[in-house]
């Protein structure tokens, strides 16, 4: 038999767990709906709102784009760098302002990008936004996948520099390290299933609407 | 030898219950396409890459690939639409066409949602245009999902004319146009107010940008988009979308329609109206087409058309899985003599013939036939036992 979710008014949020999950909550809160019990220490991945009307489903944030691309989340909240290295299929409809921080190139202070025209190796956690962004420069680069400790790739001559988030800069600094250039500015974002912003439009654009007021009231 | 457990990323195989439920769909679709006058028509899965690299109306990098034997450049057709204007516009003479296909399309994707083979079930209306041919290609995209039993679903609505429009107020160069086109299409408005930013665009364009993700909506959205025109090429293409919704909300199909006038267009190639089926627990559009009226211009000839295609897998995914698998009227065996599989194999003909749907076991004994729970023969040497 075919498993047939979300195929009926509920509407399903993809959440990343920890942070951008509290953040979230403090603004559907905000827009009236009661979703305190997201905040409650679980291991459910399924939760639902008070009054049954939304389903919350937590999962990693890199695949918050990948649920609602494909549709089994309606919405889903998501950093902007995450979705870049997506290159989901999906509406970006609000700007949420936290978790912001910037997509940046980094490495040893006087490293010049622009002079290393060949095999330029940069370590990243965004190998596909990495790929598109040194080809749309036309620089030769070799992108080195890495999954955590970026900052590493300079340091033991794995990579000259690095291309990731930087908040504060701080975990650059204490390693010697310095922005070398900025890529774009990242935070969060709303995004929403293409299908189902006009499939369950009667829910779905008064809730846009009530985020985007959310949040420019918190401004 | 691993690689004999593997298949290529992209396809999938079709196990009997889900290809009698397709093939049921397939016929569906065929049947009211041929209803409303459409002639089906075939074309090779192989054509030169030519007719679609040319004017840019496909990426390379999305089409699978391969050499001639004189290395001319050939590729697997990732839609059915390019084949058929070739054909239309190299093969017949010109006049009115209504042409219907089935067939598989493939497209080189790297991206996981997706197949990289997938049958498209559509029509093309060829020859003509006006409202009333952009009204029947609705009407009918409508009439055929309605006779697959699928219910929850809306025709959503735009035109290239309108983003079109404000592409030619902002006078931007072609990489810019699509860099703002895939913006659009993904309803980025902050991206959008970047781009307005870095390219110095009037604060008229910049509003006009920032509230055209939220243009869509019933039809009072072309209401609201009519203040909001800044030149003739906008206006127009309202005007076609008004008489259109008229015409379809008379006809009784106002409550399946919607409009998105941020709705570009995945295909280069459209020229006025677009359209796209979307449908609950879909995920993607299970429809999509538009008029294409230049299309046939890289042939020589003009040809005004308009028309779309069904993706037929995503639709069987959505319909629920009722189709009953086909089960035989009887079974027969033999005892794996000549003469008993003589005997089987002429009782098999004379009751296929019949229309008695007839599973030949094979060399097997009387209780093995007596489990399938069906009328059961056996065969034997000389006579029936």
């Amino acid at each position: 038999m075919k498993l047939k979710r979300n195929m009926d008014k509920t509407v399903v949020f993809a959440l990343a767990k920890g942070r951008l999950a509290e953040k979230s909550a403090d603004i559907l809160c905000r827009c009236g709906i009661d979703c305190a019990n997201i905040l409650e220490p679980t291991r459910k991945l399924v939760l639902t709102d008070a009054s049954g009307a939304y389903e919350f489903i937590f999962v990693k944030p890199s695949d918050v784009p990948v649920y609602v691309e494909r549709g089994v989340a309606d919405v889903g909240v998501v950093g902007k760098d995450t979705l870049l290295e997506s290159g989901a299929d999906v509406y970006e409809l609000v700007d949420l302002r936290f978790a912001a921080c910037k997509l940046a190139l980094a490495g040893y202070p006087g490293f010049d990008v622009k002079e290393a025209r060949n095999g330029l190796k940069v370590a990243t956690k965004y190998g596909n936004f990495a790929r598109s962004y040194f080809e749309s420069r036309g620089l030769n680069a070799d992108i080195i996948p890495l999954h955590g400790s970026i900052e590493l790739g300079p340091i033991v001559g794995l990579s000259d520099i690095i291309l990731d988030i930087v908040e504060s800069g701080k975990t650059l600094k204490e390693n010697g390290l310095v922005v070398l250039e900025e890529i774009c500015d990242c935070s969060a974002r709303l995004i929403v299933n293409k299908v189902s912003l006009k499939t369950k439009s009667k829910a779905l654009i008064p809730l846009v609407a009530s985020i985007k007021q959310a949040v420019a009231e918190k401004i | 030898m691993t690689d004999k457990f593997k298949q290529p990323s992209g396809v999938r195989d079709t196990l009997p219950a889900e290809c009698a439920a397709k093939r049921a769909i397939e016929q569906k679709l065929l049947s009211k396409f041929g209803q409303y006058g459409y002639l089906q028509i075939d074309t090779p899965a192989l054509e030169y890459g030519g007719l679609y690299s040319e004017g840019d109306r496909f990426d390379l990098d999305r089409l699978f690939k391969f050499s001639d034997c004189d290395g001319a450049l050939l590729v697997l057709r990732p839609d059915m639409t390019m084949p058929i204007s070739r054909v239309v516009a190299t093969k017949f003479a010109p006049g009115r066409y209504k042409l219907c296909y089935l067939g598989s399309t493939y497209r080189l994707t790297r991206r996981s949602n997706g197949l990289r083979e997938f049958t498209q079930a559509g029509v093309e209306y060829m020859g003509a245009s006006g409202t009333a041919c952009d009204a029947e290609a609705v009407a009918l995209a409508i009439e055929s999902l309605l006779a697959c039993g699928l219910d929850d679903f809306i025709i959503d609505i735009g035109h290239v004319g309108f983003f079109g429009g404000i592409l030619k107020q902002l006078g931007l160069d072609e990489a810019k146009r699509r860099e703002l086109a895939a913006l659009v299409e993904r309803k980025d408005v902050i991206g959008e107010s970047l781009f307005a930013a870095r390219e110095g665009l009037t604060s008229e364009s910049m509003s006009l940008l920032a509230g055209l993700p939220m243009l869509f909506g019933d039809g009072s959205v072309l209401e609201r988009a009519r203040d909001l025109c800044l030149n003739d090429e906008m206006k127009k293409s309202l005007d076609e979308l008004d008489a259109l919704n008229a015409a379809l909300v008379k006809a009784g199909y106002g409550d399946r329609i919607s409009y998105d006038l941020s709705l570009v267009g995945e295909m280069s190639y459209y020229s006025g109206l677009v359209f796209k089926g979307l449908c609950e627990g879909a995920g993607s559009s299970v429809l999509s087409g538009g008029r294409y009226d230049r299309l046939c211009d890289a042939f020589g000839r003009g040809v005004p058309s308009v028309g779309f295609a069904i993706a037929v897998d995503r639709l069987v995914d959505v319909l629920p899985a009722n189709e009953p698998t086909q089960s035989v009227d009887e079974v027969i065996g033999c005892d794996g003599t000549p003469d008993g599989i003589a005997a089987a194999l002429a009782y098999a003909s004379a009751a296929t013939s019949k229309g008695r749907k007839v599973d030949f076991v094979g060399q097997c004994s009387k209780g093995e036939l007596d489990e399938y729970g069906v009328k059961a023969t056996m065969f034997g040497s000389g006579e029936k036992k």
